[in-house]
Formats: structure tokens, C-alpha cells, sequence
């Protein structure tokens, strides 16, 4: 007999109380001021998936919203390391690895976007010249502090930081960070830590009053001292050695949060933005054997511009960074035989959140299933679509068709409606003018349409949303494998698809008397389910329009595709292009128009579409790019989330075209040898449709 | 509480309690038919300098572009038929250097002068909040006052569009390291991605809302959609207080208790009326507190319809920042 999943009590929670496990999205990313509730839902799933993190190399964290970059990073804090020590739990990380000095800045909040917005002097050619050089300084010294920081942290907990050899004084380091040379003297005369830092501080302070126009210019003393990027840092990860305050292996993890924001804000010049991106880039060049960076950042920011300031040479992949590509890591190949890691981690996330509201027992996967239960098969939700719908209705039968075909077809519909939608289609792709070739059906022998099995499984979701919408019924979505895939290996689109279950549950419950209430842990019921993936799915969509750089554009944009896509898909009665869910450009098109492919990009960075290569199937051989809606975003459009086929091919000048109905105002190159040169305003929708 | 007496009301009836002075005009010149109200009534009475700017501030191109630019180019035309000056008129771009927007302000201080009305009406928070902490803390003006007009009605579209992401105002950064604990939000029609952004940061702080009283229907319903946008992205229980829209100096005093005298450190996220926005703004001069905004690239062409009027007169509300060289708003 199986194990329960769930105790028959509930420990100190009843229906009444309608705590929602899942309220708070994101416990594990706001951690820095809890650091026990992180330790308590933290996940530790992805840690062997991402074990690089913790390895003595530069690393670029990359991935969309909400795919868990600072739950990771959070990790990396002192304070979290404490918090754990606090507790039974063991620290995630594994001990040959659990040995490191974290330290970080958050290019937002640290204030160092505010360089640039003051000149320094009378001539702003030479300002450009200089406020790269003020970020790196001002860098430097955040990134120092916070090594003091975390150090001076550490060395009061031993039995926690073992790294830290508390015998040795810190004043000692201090003195030895003092007399570096690379600080040009600046520090000169402190001789303790809380010397130290404060004089670091000062200059901090400097900053920010001259940003705030407190004072009237930053003093010589500071133009005098600019320090080289990442020289102080690691100068000062030797002295720590040096004074065996830790081992010389030890080494110093660098969390560089918000990096994206450096080109992608309007509050920062565009070119000045890249600047900072090659002082960053710099930093990481230099391979450090003590000192190794974590760049969070999302997809395809980090990609823009990777030359190294000053010099004309790019980082390089593997040699001076290695990437931890969270998305790719958690999104399910197309490639059915890799395995998809996502759903483990979600039902390990899931059991954490339970466990702190309800008495669970059981494995994680189990306390999953029970609650949400199978997914629908095919059989099930036809039956909910077409209700009492005629078949005439539902297949939307066209009367220029041949009696018997008509007649068949109403018959086969009233043992099994999608059988009949199957063979309408089947006979429309082998018939021509939208009716059968062929004046009778084929004999119940030979019925194609059941035989092969991957037409058949390639066009079933179509089917069924052709059915659903012909019969004014809603789409339907519930159970493990639907909320698994709706997901996308987003960690924070599954909790949010759970907390709307909840959510809507409690709704549903409220009037019932408690005694009576259902007990979630037992199992949801569909209805609650579809209806709060209906809405989690709507209110994905309403997110969009507030995300920062763009999400209005964005959202005028997927709402446009939305409704094309899923025109597209219900006016192909013949179910050929059951793959129309999505578009492909060649990477030629994608290339050829930087602002579209930067628009494209940013909708696959803030998790709006997301994007595959794929190669076609067409005798060129090309490499293309394929984009679809989110899978949250479905059932808002009404498509199927799976993919299956080809998307829908389509050309550079195609997309414009959408930017353009979407009234999004981009550049589009205009010389005469450019393919876009040619748009105008009255392309139809989809042009040069490479259908196959 | 505190009972200092902090001069407000219509603009006419402050006007009235000064006789004799006249007065420079820092303005904006928008899409917004309630741009000139201001300008209107002070010409009106009478009691206008020559020295008057009004920045024709733009925001990013987008698709409304055309028709922001014809609605400007209307209130140009109105401005110049009522009698304003070309020169007095100032184009500048949304997301200038901070260090533009002080010697914008700056350039208009040291001509105008010893009274100053900064018309907060269509000014950007990028902008207004910038100015009221320059003019506080600079000027030698011996009277300051901040006015705001009222429209017949707001579009009910988007109000804006493109947000920034979560950062302080410009010269509304943390002035240094301090914890921070109190959160406090002034509730408008759009929560501009605030709810987002800011989980992070203050997920862990009390949180107190300025909820606009009586805005009245439909406003209301915008208001409390903003209100479910914040709870259902912060674990923190939201403590809600009404205050009158155009009360600045209630939201002043509700700032003052809710940081115990300014004593707790907080950040203020001023996304409600203006006159909630500039309390905000002067509580946060006096107490240091940090100013973060979603700033918006784009406005809507339609952001604000007409200009409600008074006894037939433009209803346009006056806040006195500083009277006879002394200021009003003080901790």
C-alpha cells in the first residue's frame, strides 16, 4: 500500500484560518531580512544542478524573473550561512565547497547609476572620459566594505565560518589594506578596521553628497585616488590571506546583482551604460586566483557587449566566465529522452511550503499528485467542450460537403467528437476547396486518422481548442503535468499558479460549513483548479504591462501575436499547422534589425516569449529561431501550450509589421539593400508564410 | 499631532491673505488643459513678475507622440493668446542629468524673485521633487508657494506607460547607512510596477498607505485595485490610512506619526495625488528619508481632460512651503 501522503490531522489549521502556503512568492529572493524563513523553504534541488556557483571561477547567473538567480545568490551572504547554523538543517552546499568569502553590490540600490548625472568639469567630452572611471572606483570601494562586512560578520561566529581564523586581528588586515598602494594613499592613517571603514565610508559619502548636490565639487582628494576595477578588491582578498585571517585557498565570491539594468535603463545614457558594462567586464578579465565574480543577470542582456574596457579584446566564454543558464537548465528540452529537472524542484519547493502550514508526511512528488491530481486526457476534456453541442455546431460542418460525408461525420461525433473532428480534418487535408476529395468515407477498416498515431497525437490539442471554441466553452487546465508545463521551469509561475489554487479554493470553501470543507492535501477539485489557472494566466498577462524597460510595448505586442496565433490555429480546419503557436525567423532576419531583435530579446528576458533555436527542415537548412507565448500565457489566448511541428515560418518584414500594428516604436533600417526597406503599411498579417 | 498652522487652500484666497506681492512662475507646459490653470489665475489677478519659465518637458517617443505634441502645441497657442511670453517657454527632455534639473531650477531661482510659485500640477516627480528640495534648502525667496489644479476628469486608460525600475528621485537618495523600516505608500490610480519591484527591498518593513479621501467614484476603484496590486505581492499586513487628496498638510502630520516624529527611517513611494506627493516630498527634506518612484517614460496625451472650475474660475489649490522666510513644513 502506497504511503499516505498526508496525516488525516491537520496540525493547528482549519479551513477558517485560510492561511495560503503560498501568499508570499518570493520568501527565498527577499531573504536578506529573513533569513530563517529562507532557510526553511529553501529549496536545495537546484544546488547540484548549479554547483559551478560555488566553484573558483567567474560565473554569469542567467535566467528570466523569477527562475530562482537570488535564491541562489542569496547563498552566498554570511547571513544566511548563520541562519542555517541555527537550525538542524545542514547548509546546502557541499563541504568541499562551503569554504568562501561573500561580498556584492546591487547596481541599483548601491546609488552608483548616479555617476553621470553630475559633470565633473566644464567639458563633457572629458567627463565621458572620466565617469567610467569614477564606477569603477566607487565599485571598488562598495564591493571592499562589504568584504570588511562580511568578514567582520564571519570572525564573531567560528564555530559557523571555519574559513575565518579568528586568532588572527582584524586590525592587523586593516593596516595591511591601508598601506596597499593601489589606493593611491587614500586610506592613509587609519589603523583599525573601524578606521578602515569608516574612511571608506567617507568616501562613499563623498559620492553621494556630491550626487545629491550636497557640496560643490568632489574633492581633489578623491579625483586625485581613482582606483583601477577590481584592484583594491582583490588586493585586499591577498592581505587576508597574507595575514591568515583565512587559508589561501579560500576564496572571495564577488555578487555583482542587477547587472541588466545597465542597459536597459532610460536614467542612463545608452553608451555610457555599455562603458560600465566594460569596467565590469574588466574586472572579470583580470582572473583573479582569489577573487571570482557572480554576475546576475538576465539572458540576453549579458550577451550585448562583452569587450573589456580600455582594450579591444572581449571576455571569452569558458576562459574568463563559465554560465549557469537557469532557464536552459530548467526548461524541458525539446528533446523528449533528457530529463527535465523542473519537476522535482517544484514539488520539493511545493512539500516546503505545505509543511510550514499543514502537518504533511510523505514524499514530495506524492503530496503533489494527491493534490492536483492527473491532468485531463483528451477523452475527458472533449466531453466538457462539446456538452450537448450538435455536431454541426461543434465541427461547424460545411454544407457543401457530400451527404454521406456529412452524415458520417454527424454519427461518428455522437460516439466520440474528437474521432470526428480527426476525420473532418483528415478529409480536408486530402480533399481540395475546403471539401473531401474522396465522395464517400474511407471503410471503418481503414480510418487513417486513428492508425497513425503521431498525426493523430500532433493534432489532438488543436483539435480540442477548435472544438472548445466552437462550442463557446473556455479551454480547461488542471492537474500535475498541466501545471508542470504552464510553468516552464519557472519557479515563481508555479507558486503562483498555486497560490491562485488556494486562493480560489478558500473562495469556493468559504461558504461551506467547516466540517464539510475539503481538506487540499486530499486532493483539488478540477473546477477550482481551471478557474484559478484561468486567472493566474490573466493576471500574467496584466503583469506584463508593468514591468520595467518597455512591459506596456511588450504587452500590446503578445496580445497582438495572441490573437493572431490563435486565429491562425482555429481557422485551419484541416489541422495542418498544428505547430502555428508559434513563429520562427531565420537568425539572418533576427540579426538584421537591432531593434527588433533587441525588442524580441527583451520579451524573452522578462519571460514574456520565450525562444529556441532550431534548424529547418527546409532544403537551406538555416538556422532559425522560434519563438512562443509563455505556456501561463495560454490559457488567457486560448492556445495549447504544447508545441508539436513546425511554427509558423515568417520573415523579418512580417514581424515589423507586427511591431508596427502593436504601434511600438522602433528603427528599422531604411537603406535600399535592407529587406525592411520595403514595409509598408498595408502587408497583410502574414505575408510570406513559409507554410509546410 | 502637530498643529502647526500650514496655509492652504484656493489659490485666489491665498493670494488674497498677500497683498502686494508679486510672484514668478515655475510651471509646465504639457498636454494637459489644466497646465495653465495656475498661469491663468495669477495673470488674471495680477500678480505675475517677468520672470516666469514654463519647461516644455518630453517624454520618450512612442506612439502617442503625435498627438502629445498637437495638445502641446494647443496650449502653446493658448499661453500666447492669453498674453505669455515666447521666450519664458523652456524645452527640456524627461530623463535629463539631475544636474540639469538643478540649474534649470537654479537659472529660474536666481532671476525670480523673493517669491516663488512652483506649479506642481504637470511637473514629473523626476522634476517637482527636485525643485521643492532645491528651492527649500537654496533659495533666498522669503515666500514659497506650491500650487496644483484640478482637471474634470482623468482618462481612463493608462495613465502612463514604460516604468523605470524601483530607484530613488533624483537628490532623494539615502543620504547614508541606515535600516530602514517603515514603508510608506501614497495610493493612486497605477501602481506602475511598484508592487514588483519593491518585495525585495521591503518586504520586511511596516507598511502604511496614504489612501486618497474623498476621491469618489470612479477613482476610487483604481485606487483599491492599486491596494490589491501591493497586497498581493508584499507579505506585509498594509495599515491604511484615509487622507483627504488635497490635504498636503494631513499627509504631512500622518508621515510625522507614522515615523514617530521621523525618528524611524522610511521609504516613501509617492504614487497618490500630488499634494500627498509633496508632503512627501518636504517630510522627506526634513527627515532624510529616501524617495523611490517608478519614474514612467511616456505619459498619456489624455492623462487629465478640461479644467474643473470654481465659481467659474480655475480650481487650482495653493500650499504654502514658506511665508515671510520662515518654513512651514518642519519636524
Amino acid at each position: 500500500m502506497a504511503q499516505p501522503a498526508v496525516s488525516p490531522v491537520i496540525k493547528g489549521i482549519t479551513m477558517d484560518s485560510e492561511l495560503n502556503p503560498f501568499h508570499d512568492l518570493y520568501v527565498t529572493e527577499t531573504s536578506a531580512s529573513r533569513p530563517e524563513d529562507f532557510v526553511e523553504l529553501f529549496s536545495p534541488f537546484l544546488i547540484k544542478n548549479a554547483l559551478l556557483l560555488f566553484e573558483p571561477t567567474n560565473v554569469v547567473l542567467k535566467g528570466t524573473q523569477g527562475c530562482g538567480k537570488s535564491m541562489l545568490l542569496n547563498l552566498l551572504k554570511p547571513e544566511i550561512r548563520l541562519a542555517y547554523h541555527k537550525t538542524p538543517i545542514d547548509f546546502p552546499i557541499p563541504e568541499r565547497l562551503s569554504t568562501f568569502i561573500g561580498a556584492g553590490i546591487n547596481i541599483t540600490r548601491s546609488g552608483i547609476l548616479d555617476i553621470s548625472q553630475r559633470p565633473l568639469s566644464a567639458d563633457p567630452e572629458r567627463d565621458d572620459r572620466l565617469f567610467p572611471l569614477y564606477f569603477a572606483d566607487f565599485l571598488n570601494y562598495w564591493v571592499v566594505r562589504d568584504m570588511l562586512d562580511s568578514v567582520t560578520l564571519m570572525s564573531k561566529h567560528p564555530d559557523v565560518f571555519p574559513a575565518i581564523n579568528c586568532e588572527s586581528p582584524l586590525d592587523e588586515f586593516a593596516r595591511s589594506v591601508v598601506q596597499l598602494e593601489c589606493w593611491f594613499g587614500y586610506l592613509d592613517g587609519a589603523r583599525s578596521l573601524e578606521e578602515l571603514r569608516a574612511r571608506i565610508n567617507t568616501r562613499i559619502m563623498a559620492y553621494r553628497n556630491y550626487h545629491q548636490f550636497n557640496i560643490r565639487n568632489l574633492s581633489e582628494d578623491i579625483s586625485r585616488t581613482k582606483t583601477v576595477i577590481g584592484e583594491p578588491i582583490s588586493r585586499a582578498a591577498e592581505c587576508l590571506a597574507k595575514c591568515n585571517i583565512i587559508k589561501d585557498a579560500t576564496p572571495i565570491f564577488i555578487r555583482i546583482d542587477q547587472h541588466e539594468i545597465l542597459c536597459r535603463s532610460d536614467d542612463l545614457r545608452h553608451d555610457l551604460g555599455i562603458q560600465y558594462r566594460r569596467i565590469i567586464n574588466k574586472a572579470l578579465s583580470t582572473r583573479d586566483p582569489r577573487v571570482f565574480y557572480r554576475i546576475g543577470t538576465r539572458s540576453y542582456a549579458w550577451g550585448d557587449d562583452l569587450a573589456v574596457f580600455g582594450t579591444t579584446s572581449p571576455l571569452e566564454w569558458e576562459r574568463d566566465y563559465k554560465v549557469i543558464d537557469l532557464d536552459d537548465l530548467l526548461r524541458r528540452k525539446e528533446d523528449r529522452r533528457a530529463k527535465w529537472i523542473f519537476p522535482g524542484f517544484a514539488m520539493d519547493v511545493f512539500y516546503r511550503r505545505l509543511k510550514r502550514v499543514y502537518d504533511t508526511q510523505g514524499s514530495t512528488d506524492v503530496l503533489f499528485r494527491r493534490a492536483m491530481g492527473r491532468s485531463p486526457a483528451p477523452a475527458d476534456l472533449v466531453l466538457q467542450y462539446v456538452g450537448t453541442s450538435s455536431a454541426r455546431r461543434a465541427l461547424r460542418i460545411d454544407d457543401a460537403w457530400p451527404r454521406e460525408w456529412q452524415q458520417y461525420l454527424e454519427s461518428l461525433f455522437r460516439d466520440d467528437p474528437l474521432e470526428a473532428k480527426l476525420a473532418e480534418a483528415w478529409a480536408l487535408q486530402k480533399g481540395e476547396d475546403n471539401r473531401p476529395r474522396m465522395e464517400s468515407p474511407p471503410p471503418a477498416e481503414d480510418r487513417p486518422w486513428r492508425s497513425r498515431r503521431y498525426w493523430k497525437k500532433e493534432r489532438v490539442r488543436q483539435a480540442l481548442m477548435q472544438l472548445a471554441a466552437s462550442c463557446g466553452q473556455r479551454q480547461l487546465w488542471w492537474g500535475e503535468d498541466n501545471i508542470l508545463s504552464l510553468s516552464l521551469g519557472s519557479i515563481l509561475v508555479f507558486l503562483s499558479i498555486c497560490q491562485h489554487i488556494w486562493d480560489t479554493l478558500f473562495r469556493f470553501e468559504r461558504e461551506r460549513p467547516p466540517a464539510q470543507r475539503t481538506n487540499p492535501l486530499r486532493g483539488i477539485g478540477p473546477e477550482v483548479q481551471a478557474i484559478a489557472i484561468q486567472t493566474a494566466s490573466s493576471r500574467w498577462y496584466h503583469k506584463i504591462a508593468v514591468e520595467e524597460a518597455g512591459g506596456n510595448d511588450r504587452q500590446r505586442f503578445i496580445n497582438l501575436l495572441g490573437q493572431l496565433l490563435q486565429a491562425e490555429l482555429y481557422n485551419d480546419k484541416a489541422l495542418s499547422y498544428p505547430g502555428h503557436n508559434g513563429f520562427s525567423l531565420s537568425s539572418d532576419d533576427f540579426l538584421a534589425c537591432p531593434d527588433v531583435r533587441r525588442f524580441l530579446s527583451d520579451a524573452v528576458d522578462y519571460g514574456d516569449l520565450y525562444a529556441v533555436t532550431h534548424t529547418t527542415k527546409a532544403r537551406d537548412r538555416r538556422q532559425r529561431i522560434k519563438w512562443y507565448l509563455h505556456p501561463i500565457l495560454s490559457p488567457h489566448f486560448k492556445l495549447p501550450e504544447s508545441h508539436v511541428k513546425e511554427p509558423l515560418y515568417v520573415r523579418l518584414a512580417t514581424v515589423i509589421e507586427w511591431l508596427k500594428r502593436a504601434e511600438i516604436t522602433v528603427k528599422f533600417p531604411t537603406k535600399k539593400s535592407d529587406k525592411t526597406s520595403s514595409v509598408s503599411d498595408d502587408l497583410p498579417l502574414f505575408p510570406e508564410t513559409d507554410k509546410r | 499631532m502637530n498643529h502647526t498652522f500650514r496655509p492652504w487652500g484656493m489659490l485666489p484666497w491665498i493670494l488674497g491673505k498677500c497683498p502686494g506681492l508679486k510672484w514668478s512662475l515655475l510651471a509646465s507646459l504639457s498636454p494637459e488643459d489644466r497646465c495653465l490653470s495656475t498661469w491663468l489665475t495669477l495673470k488674471k489677478s495680477t500678480v505675475l513678475t517677468a520672470n516666469n519659465k514654463l519647461l516644455r518637458i518630453k517624454d520618450k517617443e512612442s506612439r502617442f507622440t503625435p498627438q502629445t505634441t498637437r495638445k502641446v502645441e494647443e496650449r502653446w497657442k493658448e499661453f500666447l493668446a492669453e498674453g505669455g511670453e515666447r521666450d519664458s517657454v523652456v524645452e527640456l527632455d524627461l530623463f535629463v542629468a539631475h544636474a540639469d534639473l538643478v540649474k534649470t531650477l537654479d537659472d529660474f531661482d536666481s532671476a525670480a524673485g523673493e517669491n516663488i510659485v512652483l506649479d506642481i500640477t504637470s511637473l514629473p516627480k523626476r522634476y517637482f521633487f527636485p525643485f521643492i528640495r532645491r528651492l527649500v534648502e537654496n533659495s533666498k525667496a522669503r515666500n514659497i508657494i506650491a500650487t496644483y489644479a484640478i482637471p474634470s476628469s482623468y482618462t481612463d486608460q493608462a495613465l502612463a506607460e514604460r516604468f523605470q525600475e524601483w530607484r530613488p528621485l533624483p537628490m532623494f537618495a539615502p543620504a547614508g547607512e541606515a535600516t530602514y523600516t517603515k514603508f510608506v505608500v501614497s495610493i493612486g490610480f497605477m501602481s506602475m510596477g511598484l508592487p514588483d519591484q519593491v518585495r525585495q527591498r521591503c518586504g520586511q518593513m511596516d507598511v502604511e498607505l496614504l489612501f486618497p479621501f474623498p476621491p469618489g467614484p470612479p477613482g476610487f476603484h483604481r485606487n483599491w485595485e492599486f491596494v490589491m496590486d501591493l497586497q498581493r505581492e508584499l507579505p506585509n499586513k498594509l495599515a491604511i490610512k484615509h487622507v483627504d487628496a488635497r490635504d498636503t498638510s494631513l499627509a504631512f502630520d500622518h508621515l510625522v506619526i507614522a515615523t514617530d516624529g521621523g525618528h524611524k527611517r522610511a521609504v516613501l513611494a509617492p504614487y497618490g495625488p500630488k499634494p500627498h506627493s509633496l508632503a512627501m516630498c518636504l517630510f522627506a527634506i526634513r527627515a532624510g528619508s529616501e524617495v523611490c518612484y517608478t519614474q514612467p517614460s511616456i505619459y498619456h496625451p489624455d492623462y487629465s481632460i478640461g479644467r474643473s472650475l470654481c465659481d467659474g474660475q480655475p480650481e487650482v489649490y495653493a500650499y504654502v512651503v514658506r511665508l515671510h522666510g520662515h518654513d512651514i513644513y518642519t519636524l
